[in-house]
């Protein structure tokens, strides 16, 4: 009884509060809300809070108030309590914050196939790499991946020929991606400043079939989103001066950036020039302009546009004949996309264009050569809970032409030798239609899957090229990617080649990330068998390429100034012809990268970086006889193809650079020398006139370089 | 009866929209951790942070608000100081690195996350070395977004003048801390009161005032705030501890 009077007390308050109660569930797009604010507008103190499931329950208390419901990130919600049901829940629906979509609009430029991505870079680790001195390109080189044997930053990866291999910037693909002079480690030798990029992402193998023209891997360039602050950079090298311009056009995306950069050659050969006999002169100028524009919050402009001309003299020698190599090259291109994005959808319009003209001299042969390139591609990917898909139509339409003499008998090279004429126009117009999927069905699985296909012009033959692959995240440190594919590509016309070689490669990778606070270790296993119209000594057709390769990287830091990396690759390659094998151009026993890297922020960093590997292949002369239709000595090569290996290849460069600032002002001053041990590294091999005594060409000898970068934020 | 009574005892218990929000763990929760961080040094265990953490996980919440992450990332923070304190820097890193990349893949970052996420990397530099300068940049960007998304926020002004104030000089620190305490300190700790959403930054706000103005040898400045910091915190160990040096 006495049970029944205590209840008894509070059944009128239970009635009286049940009547006069506000019931209701906050949600989001993504469900309910927990810990939503509900208060009275009038006095915000008097208020709940929803639970777990994104209930509250609220006394009014006055009627003619209204109900504010707010949570961080959202839109707040204002509702006259006359206009809410008592006795039955209300669904309060709050919107995202618009300037927080802007943060989704961002992410909506991140490419699907990311997770599939070897690498990804930033600008920070562009600038922290060892050995890339500031270029994006080169930053590549210090993958086990990147097996570039010629010391140019075009990427080679994972021993494909570099033309397998294509640089898209904003969606664009970028042929040629380096400067013509192959000035090797004298300041920046890609196209590409890092100050304008974002984010890089190397697929070392199973090039996403997002963008085509690739049958190796593929490096993606995005150009920055956002600035931070208005600057100026002024650089002074021994072999340049330049400056760069950002500055904000009405917020962190919308801005513009300006650079220019003049390098010359005066200083740098004149204190080292026993070390390069080969180069006599290089003027490049430079300029580039990047706009990024903000139309609306959902609507994002970019565009970027760049010129170089560069001239290079210097010397060469092929076969018997040593001369002038006189080279000089024009080029514009400019890269626009405008991109659209919404919460779950993202489409973007992407258009290339290029113009360049090249005329290179030495002895009997002599080339102008035009290129030009056209590229549009549509892209509209959604998001969905799990899934990603994206659909792209692309046109690449190029043009070439070629206004070449040269030799006629391919070993008679002097400006006496007997040469031929040419004219060849060739035109290359690939269109063709993608779809890529991207699926997630939980935190540690990601599967995705591609097709693309061409629509063949003129005399182009039909393809398809699909891909799948798998990302296993077990925990975060351990990740697994196996991947595979068939891929297609045209090959770069040029003088030797002039035309468009449809090539093609199937590939499987499997790839293995290990990533703790102060280990790194990544290790893969791949094999691939590249074909199509491919052809080596000048002529001799391939049946394809097939590429064994096993790669293991390991980075430990030691405390937080010290560091060191290793990595080891091995590659088994074989050429078929026939029934007949030879190794290939990159076999390599090991290809060994090792860097230890010495860092204060109050004294300076240093760093000393390794590269040791096998000797690529040649296919020696043997000997010489006289040729009746020509009357020249002409070489006999060895019948073994790729019989001969130059010596090994060892180099070890160290840098060092000393990072000062005050006030608003940054001044980094920076110093290398390249192979300091002055390795003897062998790069071509050269006959005297009868073929009957062989030396060798060397790669770079010990070279300076310094400079400095002056900041003003 | 016996029926009865538990029906209503329910029905009672249900009315009240708090009553089952307080055995959820996300209730309180800044608080907790700070009981659990204080408790461990009193221990010298990393024990009751971990039970908090423990909880933490239980919690069963099914919209992606990120309010799990934030705590957890929040946890983390005073997990990274108890092993500094005792000389354990690599786990103070590794934590600190799993709290940032906690909070860095969170989807639709508010204002309160980028605030968080500033505060960590600040605390993170530390252990970085050369990467210095480039995570600076990043704590301002981070801090600079806090205030864009929600100008009401004296967290974000706090980590940002924070973050300023223990920037040397030399690289270029120390400019713009005061001005932005002085906005911070305006500030309500939260805008309506919510036991599940940060309200921290205060205290540490008016203790960081009062360094600066002693840093500056302002001491009338500084004796003005710290008094002010005192009538609101009382119990403030920090502020009382930075009265005696303006004795």
């Amino acid at each position: 009884m006495k049970y029944l009077k205590f209840l008894l007390l509070f059944i009128p308050l239970f009635g009286k509060a049940q009547s006069k109660t506000i019931m209701g569930k906050i949600i989001d797009e993504n469900g309910p809300i927990l810990a939503a604010n509900v208060y009275y507008k009038s006095n915000p103190a008097l208020g709940t809070t929803s639970d777990i499931e994104g209930f509250f329950k609220l006394i009014i208390t006055n009627r003619k108030d209204t109900l504010v419901v707010s949570y961080i990130g959202h839109e707040k919600l204002n509702i006259p309590f006359m206009e809410l049901k008592r006795n039955e829940i209300n669904i309060f629906k709050l919107k995202v914050k618009s300037d927080v979509l802007n943060e989704i609009v961002i992410k909506g430029r991140d490419p699907i196939s990311q997770q599939f991505s070897v690498v990804k870079l930033n600008k920070m680790d562009i600038y922290l790499n060892p050995v890339a001195q500031g270029d994006p390109l080169k930053a590549i080189t210090i993958l086990p991946a990147s097996t570039i044997i010629d010391e140019t930053a075009n990427p080679s990866l994972r021993g494909s020929d570099p033309d397998r291999t294509r640089v898209v910037l904003n969606g664009v693909p970028i042929y040629n991606p380096v400067r013509a002079s192959q000035i090797n480690n004298q300041g920046f030798f890609s196209l590409f400043n890092p100050e304008l990029i974002d984010k890089q992402y190397v697929y070392a193998s199973n090039p996403p079939l997002t963008f085509g023209n690739s049958s190796a891997g593929l490096v993606e360039i995005q150009t920055t989103k956002n600035l931070e602050n208005n600057q100026l950079k002024l650089s002074s090298t021994l072999v340049s001066t330049g400056f760069l311009v950002s500055k904000k056009i009405k917020n962190q995306n919308s801005f513009l950036q300006v650079y220019g950069n003049y390098q010359f050659s005066d200083a740098f050969i004149g204190i080292q020039e026993q070390n390069l006999p080969d180069l006599s002169n290089f003027n490049t100028l430079d300029f580039g302009v990047n706009l990024a524009f903000e139309l609306d919050k959902k609507w994002i402009l970019n565009s970027y546009t760049y010129f170089i001309d560069e001239a290079f003299m210097g010397f060469n020698e092929r076969f018997t004949y040593r001369g002038p190599f006189n080279s000089s090259k024009t080029r514009v291109f400019s890269v626009n996309s405008v991109d659209y994005a919404n919460r779950n959808t993202y489409l973007s319009m992407n258009t290339g264009i290029n113009f360049e003209n090249q005329n290179f001299e030495f002895g009997n042969t002599l080339s102008d050569q035009e290129a030009k390139q056209l590229y549009l591609s549509l892209n509209y990917k959604v998001n969905l809970e799990k899934i990603d898909i994206q659909s792209v139509v692309s046109m690449d339409q190029q043009f070439n032409s070629f206004d070449d003499t040269f030799a006629e008998f391919f070993y008679a090279l002097s400006p006496e030798s007997p040469s031929l004429s040419s004219l060849n126009s060739l035109d290359n117009n690939a269109l063709e239609g993608a779809i890529y999927a991207s699926w997630k069905p939980d935190s540690k699985i990601t599967l995705s899957s591609g097709v693309r296909v061409n629509l063949p012009t003129k005399s182009q033959s039909s393809f398809l090229s699909w891909q799948f692959g798998t990302k296993y995240k077990m925990n975060n440190h351990h990740s697994l990617l196996l991947s595979g594919g068939k891929y297609h590509n045209y090959t770069t016309p040029s003088i030797f080649r002039p035309r468009y070689d449809l090539l093609n490669s199937d590939q499987i990778a499997l790839d293995y990330t290990y990533e703790e606070t102060n280990t790194t270790m990544t290790s893969a296993l791949y094999y691939k068998t590249e074909g199509g119209n491919q052809f080596i000594l000048g002529g001799i057709p391939i049946d394809n390429i097939q590429t064994l390769g096993f790669e293991i990287f390991f980075k430990q830091r030691f405390n937080s100034n010290l560091s060191w990396s290793a990595s080891y690759s091995y590659i088994d390659q074989n050429l078929r012809i026939g029934d007949s094998k030879f190794a290939g151009f990159r076999d390599a026993d090991y290809f060994i990268k090792s860097t230890l890297e010495f860092n204060h922020p109050k004294w300076f960093t240093v760093s000393l970086n390794w590269i040791g590997r096998t000797g690529s292949r040649y296919t020696g002369i043997v000997s010489g006889e006289t040729d009746p239709n020509s009357d020249f000595f002409r070489p006999l090569f060895s019948n073994e193809l790729f019989g001969d290996q130059f010596n090994d290849y060892n180099r070890l460069d160290v840098n060092i650079n000393k990072y000062i600032s005050w006030n608003n002002k940054e001044l980094v001053l920076f110093a290398s020398v390249n192979n300091l041990l002055n390795t003897q590294n062998q790069r071509r091999d050269q006959y005297n006139e009868d073929y009957t005594a062989r030396r060798f060409d060397l790669f770079q000898k010990r070279l300076l370089f310094f400079g400095l970068v002056w900041t003003l934020n | 009866m016996k029926t009865f009574i538990i029906y209503l005892t329910l029905l009672i218990m249900g009315s009240n929209p708090l009553s089952a929000s307080n055995q959820d763990p996300l209730n309180n929760i800044q608080e907790r951790i700070y009981d659990a961080f204080v408790e461990c040094n009193i221990k010298n265990s990393l024990t009751p942070l971990t039970d908090v953490e423990n909880d933490l996980k239980q919690t069963k919440l099914k919209s992606q608000q990120g309010l799990v992450e934030y705590w957890q990332a929040y946890l983390d923070y005073y997990k990274a100081i108890y092993f500094l304190k005792h000389s354990k820097k690599k786990e103070a890193e590794k934590t600190c690195d799993q709290a940032i990349e906690l909070l860095e893949n969170l989807k639709n970052k508010s204002s309160e996350d980028y605030a968080l996420l500033a505060m960590i990397q600040s605390f993170n530099i530390q252990f970085k070395g050369f990467k210095a300068m480039f995570i600076s940049s990043k704590v301002n960007r981070n801090a600079k977004k806090a205030i864009a998304l929600n100008p009401e926020n004296l967290r974000a002004y706090y980590v940002y003048a924070s973050h300023d104030f223990y920037t040397p000089a030399r690289y270029g620190g120390g400019k713009k801390a005061e001005k932005l305490l002085l906005t911070a300190i305006d500030l309500p700790s939260q805008q309506i009161e919510n036991a599940y959403l940060p309200s921290w930054g205060k205290v540490e706000t008016y203790e960081l005032l009062v360094k600066h103005y002693i840093k500056v040898e302002k001491k009338n400045e500084a004796k003005k705030f710290l008094k002010q910091g005192l009538e609101e915190f009382p119990d403030s160990y920090i502020l009382k501890e930075l009265a005696t040096k303006l004795i």
